[in-house]
This record gives structure tokens, sequence and C-alpha cells, in this order.
């Protein structure tokens, strides 16, 4: 007798709960499950100094601004702002009435506290430096806030798409103390749920966000997945959605498996090896100017990433405005770096030890510059780490040579003045060329894309005759995703923005 | 029983045994490899060609070539070389350590004995390959000191063979008659004992050398062991690891010389054995 009825309900049940479509015909619902490269370290967006944290951030937190495919800056918390006092004055209208997933109000106040929190020394962000330039924040009103700077600094907005502009609540940092970086609340699309080390981190939907059409999910599900080829069958099985990073061999076979989409456009990545510049043998010019006229970048871009990204002779990217590209003093000319050895007093080549991620590529990549440098006398020994430890020699300056690449950054200055500047913060190689520090400087105060672009040619031309780095390559940025996926905006800072992603149920 | 001498039955024990004499044979055709790399290897093992990158198994590359276009079958043929150095080195360090051990602690007895078995069950308790990470992820990456790791791994194995053995040799009365005839302790553990421990030395040896190639292979296939662009076994299956489907033969060729040479050292340890032990002889 009890059959009809539960029949009833269940359909009743499935009529109500089937695939809810949007006008625009988005489908509400569903979990999508992310393969990563490497688990997050922190979730506190102040405090992170990982690439991969950024990657979960962009679904949890909002900020101020972010940016479209073209590099252009768009609101997110801020609706609006104006510039004034020629870029020493910036002044934003806050987006009313969004709420913490913790239900307490973003105000103006909650900003002048996120800047303030970031620039405390006490909390030794590595935000603090990105903003160096702010002089005061101060609340005009609830919903207006005016950041001023010391000086014109014309990258600040570019650097506000990434951690710096994340906000987040006062009232969680305050409940959890040194905890908050593993109980994080923000006011993004989605809310964290847990996170299990070295497993998964979920976020759910936050039902209070303040575009109240948005997300489509109701579930995010991060798995860390180190080693690419498992990372790559688990694509292939389907036991995840979306792939972040994959190894340039398997390009070709993601394009020819069906069921997967592949989206490739240029990223902001360069690759390089960094010399020391303070320790013989690369403390003299003429030495490092022969390193980089002895490796073939062509081949590298052929060999080791089949032919994707792009060769690299300078910190500028081909996503940028800023790259020189009449700029051609990049290709091997072996005569050439013969010539620049015995001009550096080592005729008869010399011995080196490069330092390397011991990941494939990477180990590919080296093997390849070991044997071009063969071919003007210079050994070049490889001593492959764990990247914890490559990052500890990086950042102690441990190292005559060590190869390691930049994710990049939005705006040009984020991709060349903390690397060349003689007070850059990432400036391992100790560089310093007070031509280059001004130029620098002045590209960063310059407002005008056209003059901008003017220093930043100079830029190239003068790191490629000082030579501090050997750059190498700029990577593609490509992502790997199950057809079901729709709606995924590539942009090419490479991060996976899930708010407009929807499942597409069959 | 005829007139032979001890030796020349075991020989004759050693020639009967199939076993033994595919280990011997495989042991050969290695040995052969490293003594003649140069000469056999169709090409230099570290010169790269970027036009032939992957090429699969032809008749200009037998093995094909690797992912910056080495020829397989010249890194083969000299990867041979770092896994016998591998074995003899390792080899030599846990005799050099572990025989003086064993003998002092079964010939000593007493104090000496405890402290020397405690000090070698401490290494015993820890996992072979974890110990061995750990080693060479104190000394740094490099091929000598991964194989000193395996070298002190295998010490507590050496001690511990030599100094059961010592137990049950010293108790026989040709050791009690050189003892009384005045000869030093020296005299008796070396002319006396240690003589009567070399057959299952010897055993232990064969099957540590093909366990020393397997951990060399393993730690180089970590990075911490031979350092690129040297040819060894495990570097080069590792580089394999990532182009299982799309180039089988990087890791087929490695992995079959790899699988050929520890079942030659183990077939030959156990012929050894078998011509060795007294209860099976005619």
């Amino acid at each position: 007798m009890r059959t009809p009825v539960m029949l009833g309900v269940l359909a009743a049940l499935v009529f109500v709960s089937g695939p809810a479509r949007t006008a625009t015909g988005e489908v509400r619902g569903g979990t999508i499950r992310i393969g990563m490269d490497a688990d997050m370290t922190t979730m506190d967006p102040h405090r992170s100094t990982a690439a991969v944290d950024r990657q979960v951030y962009n679904n949890l937190y909002g900020k101020l601004v972010d940016i479209d495919a073209k590099f252009g800056i768009v609101p997110q918390l801020a609706q609006s702002w104006e510039i004034r006092n020629g870029g020493l004055t910036y002044v934003f209208k806050l987006r009313k009435g969004v709420k913490f997933h913790d239900g307490s109000d973003f105000t103006a106040e909650i900003v002048k506290w996120n800047f303030d929190r970031m620039r405390d020394p006490a909390l030794a962000s590595p935000r603090r430096s990105e903003i160096a330039p702010v002089k005061e924040v101060r609340v005009v009103d609830a919903a207006t806030v005016e950041v001023t700077l010391t000086a014109p600094f014309s990258p600040f907005l570019s650097v506000l798409t990434d951690r710096a502009g994340m906000m987040v609540s006062r009232a969680a940092v305050e409940k959890y103390g040194e905890d908050y970086a593993r109980n994080p609340v923000g006011t993004g699309p989605f809310r964290f749920v847990e996170w299990v080390k070295d497993d998964h981190l979920t976020l759910k939907r936050f039902d209070g966000y303040w575009d109240a059409s948005l997300p489509h999910l109701d579930e995010i599900v991060y798995r860390p997945v180190p080693d690419h080829s498992v990372r790559f069958a688990a694509m292939r099985t389907g036991q995840i959605d979306v792939m972040h990073q994959i190894a340039p061999k398997d390009v070709a076979a993601a394009r020819a498996e069906r069921g997967l989409k592949v989206s490739e456009i240029a990223s902001l990545w360069w690759q390089a090896i960094h010399l020391n510049n303070q320790v013989p043998p690369f403390n003299v010019k003429a030495v490092r100017q022969a390193i980089w006229y002895a490796v073939d970048r062509a081949v590298i871009q052929r060999v080791v990433y089949y032919g994707q990204g792009a060769p690299a002779w300078g910190p500028f990217p081909p996503s940028m405005w800023a790259q020189d590209r009449e700029f051609t003093d990049w290709k091997r000319d072996v005569a050439r770096a013969k010539a620049k050895l015995a001009e550096g007093g080592m005729p008869n080549g010399f011995s080196f030890a490069v330092k390397g991620w011991n990941q494939p590529t990477h180990v590919q990549e080296l093997q390849i510059v070991q044997a071009q440098l063969k071919e003007i006398g210079v050994d070049m020994k490889i001593e492959l780490l764990e990247f914890g430890k490559l990052l500890a020699d990086l950042n102690s300056h441990t190292f005559v040579a060590l190869r390691i690449g930049w994710s990049g950054r939005p705006d040009p200055d984020g991709n060349a003045h903390v690397f060349l500047h003689s007070k850059g913060g990432l400036n391992r190689v100790r560089y310093s060329n007070p031509k280059m520090d001004e130029l620098l400087d002045q590209a960063r105060a310059e407002s005008d894309i056209g003059k901008r672009k003017a220093l930043y040619v100079q830029v190239t031309r003068l790191a490629a005759e000082d030579a501090p780095y050997a750059w190498l390559h700029h990577d593609a940025e490509i992502k790997v995703w199950a057809d079901h996926v729709k709606g995924f905006e590539h942009i090419s800072d490479g991060m996976l923005r899930m708010k407009g992603v929807w499942i597409e149920t069959r | 029983m005829d007139g032979a001498s001890l030796t020349a039955i075991a020989l004759r024990q050693f020639r009967r045994s199939h076993v033994g004499r595919v280990g011997a044979a495989l042991v050969a055709t290695f040995l052969g490899l490293t003594a003649l790399a140069p000469l056999l290897a169709p090409y230099d093992p570290v010169a790269t060609d970027f036009t032939t990158v992957l090429a699969p198994p032809s008749w200009t590359h037998p093995f094909g070539t690797d992912d910056i276009g080495r020829d397989i079958l010249s890194r083969v043929i000299h990867g041979s070389r770092v896994s016998l150095e591998a074995g003899l080195f390792t080899v030599a360090v846990a005799l050099v350590v572990g025989l003086p051990l064993g003998l002092a602690a079964g010939f000593v007895g007493g104090r000496v004995d405890d402290l020397i078995m405690r000090a070698v069950e401490v290494i015993l308790s820890f996992p072979t390959l974890v110990l061995a990470l750990g080693i060479t992820a104190i000394l740094g990456p490099k091929l000598i000191h991964a194989l000193f790791a395996i070298g002190v791994v295998f010490v507590p194995h050496f001690a511990r063979l030599i100094r059961g053995q010592v137990l049950a040799v010293k108790e026989n009365d040709f050791v009690a008659a050189a003892t009384a005839l005045g000869a030093t302790d020296l005299r008796v553990v070396v002319l006396h004992v240690l003589p009567n421990c070399i057959a299952p030395l010897l055993v232990q040896s064969s099957f540590s050398i093909s366990f020393a190639i397997l951990t060399e292979a393993a730690l180089s296939f970590l990075g911490l062991g031979t350092q690129p662009p040297t040819p060894s076994w495990g570097i080069m299956l590792s580089t394999a690891r990532g182009y299982l489907e799309q180039a089988p033969w990087l890791g087929a060729f490695p992995g079959l010389a790899i699988f050929l040479t520890v079942l030659g050292f183990n077939l030959l340890g156990d012929g050894i054995r078998d011509a060795l032990d007294p209860r099976l002889t005619l």
C-alpha cells in the first residue's frame, strides 16, 4: 500500500531537484574535482608564498579588483576607483552589502584593517614588500577607502588582483589567531569546508555571495597529485574533472583523448638559470655572456616543451605588452660564446655546478644545456635537489648557478623589479647596476603605457647585456578539463576561477 | 670419495648445477660488458642528437634513443659499469667494516660481543632503503655517497653472518689445538677461523652484489644516486617512467638489464652455496 505513495514522493523529488537551468543555460549544482601539482601550504593569503595556494584563494576570497583575459583591471569588491594627485592617491568605492562567510560585514573599516595587517612587521607578511609604496589607508565613509602612496606606483592595481588585494575576515582572525591559516574566512563565491593535508581540500558554495546568481557549483574538491603522469592518468580515467599543470610531452595525448578539452594560451612564466653575480666565475660579465650565447633556446623549446611556449630572452613573456619583440640577440652563437669566454679570461672553459629541481622536465632541460655548454668547453655538473632544499639554497644565496622559474605577475614590474633591481626582494643572484635600478624605478612610476614600454625595452636590452640570468623559456599556460565542465575562462595568470563554471549533466 | 681436493670437489659440484651455470654465464656477460664497454657501445653514451629524440628501436639505434636523443644501447652498456661499481664497492665497504666487527664479536665475546651486536641491531632495525636514503640525504646526492650508504646498510648482515660462523668454528678442536700450541689470538683468527668462514661469505657477497645493484638503481631513480648525464640503469628507468606509453623502449632495456644481472648474481650465489654445502657432496 505504501509503494505508490513512495513512488509519488520520489517522482515529486526528481521533479523538484532535477537539474535547474538558469536563463542562460547554466546548470546549478554538482561537485568539481581538481587535480593539483602540489598540496596547499596555508589558507592565509597574507602569509602565503606558494603559487598553488592562489588557486584556492581565487574562489575562497574576494579581492578589491581582478584582471580579465586582456589584463584589464575589473571591479570585484571595489565597484569603482579613481586615481588622483598624479597617481599618489587611490579612492576605492566598495560594493555594498557584501558579507564574509562567517556573517560579518565587509566595510571600509575592514579594508583598512587588512592593509594594516599586511603592513604590520610582526606578521612578516610577504605582501608587505608588494604594497611597500602604501603610505596611508584612510576610511572616508563605510563604503569608501582612500589609499595614499609615497610615490606613483603604476602596478598598484595589478598587485591588488593577487593576494595583497584579498580581504580576510577580521572577526575570524581575532577568533582563531594562529589557527586562522586552517580556518579561513573570505567573501568569495565558495566557503572553506575542510583540508586534509596531502589528500584533499574542499570548498562549498557560499549561499550569501554578493552576486546571488553565482556560483553554479555546489562543491570544489582539490586533490594534490604531484606526479605528472599519475595526474594525467587520473584525468583520463575521470577521477578528476580539471587538471592543473600538464607535462609538455602529454599535451598531444590530451588533445587526442576523447572527452578532454585542452586550452593553451601564453602564460606569465619565465624559466632561467640564475647565475650568482657575486662569486666566480659568474662575477665576470663576459663569462655570463658566454653562457647566454652558448644555450640554444630554440632546441629547448622544441625538445623539452614540444614546441609549446616561447624562447625567453628576458623577464617579459609574449603575453605582456612589455616584451621587446624586435630583440634578436638571443640566438645561439658558439663562436661568440667562445670569444666571450676568452674575453672573460677563460679561453679553455671552466667547470661549475648548477642546482636544479629533480623533476623530469627540468632534468631533461638541464641535460640539454649541459650538452650545449660542453661544446664551448664548459663542464656543467648537475646537482638535483628536492624543491624545498632548492628554494632554501636560492634564498640563502648558496649557489653558483641555480635553475628555477617564476610564475609571473600581470604587471611587467612584477616580473622584473624584484629580480633585477639591486634592492629587489628576489634578486638572489645579487645583480647590481645603477642604470638598471633607474630604469626599473622610472618604469614603475610612469603611468603612460607607451613610455613604460620604451623603458622596459631598455630593461630587456640591458639585462641581456649584463646577463645576470640565462633566461631559457616562457611556458605555455595549459589547462585540461573534461568535456562536461563548462564556462571556464582561461586567463594568462593560470588561476582556476570557478564561480562561472558549471557541469553539464546528461 | 676420490682423493680430489675440496676445491676440485666444489668446482665439480658447481659444474653440475644448472642454476649455477646459468648464473655464471649471465655474470660473465655482465663483466664482459663492463670491461669492453667503450669497444662495444656504438655511440658515446652522453652524446646528444636533438634531431632524433625518442626514436624507436631501429638499425641505427637498436634500443632506440632517449628524451634528449642519446643512444639507449650505448647507455645500457655503459650503465653496467655503474652497476658493477655499485656491487663491488658496497660489498667491499661491508666486508672491510663488517668482517672485523663480526670476527671480534664472535671470537672475543662477552661485552665486546654485546656492544657490537647491539650497534648492529640498531642499524638493522631501520628499513634498508630508508637508511640509505637518510645517509645520502645528509652526505649529498653523489654516486659515491649512495654506494657508501648501501655499504653501511650491508655491514650488519656481514657482521652477524661472520659472528655466527666464528661461534661455530671456534669450538672446533683444531682451534683449541692452535691455542694450546701458543698461537696468538690474531694468528688463530686469521689462519684458522677466517678460512672456515669463506664459503658463506662468498654466498652472501654474491647476493649482496645483486641487492646493491637494485638499491643503486632505486637511489638513482629517486635522484640520490648517479647524477646526469652519467648513464645508470636506475636513472634511465627514472626518465622512462614518464614515457611508458609514448616510448616504452626507454624503460624496457635498462629494466631487462637490471633483471638479468640481478638474476645472474642470485643464481651464481645459489650455485656456490650448493657447491660448498657438505651435505650435498657425493
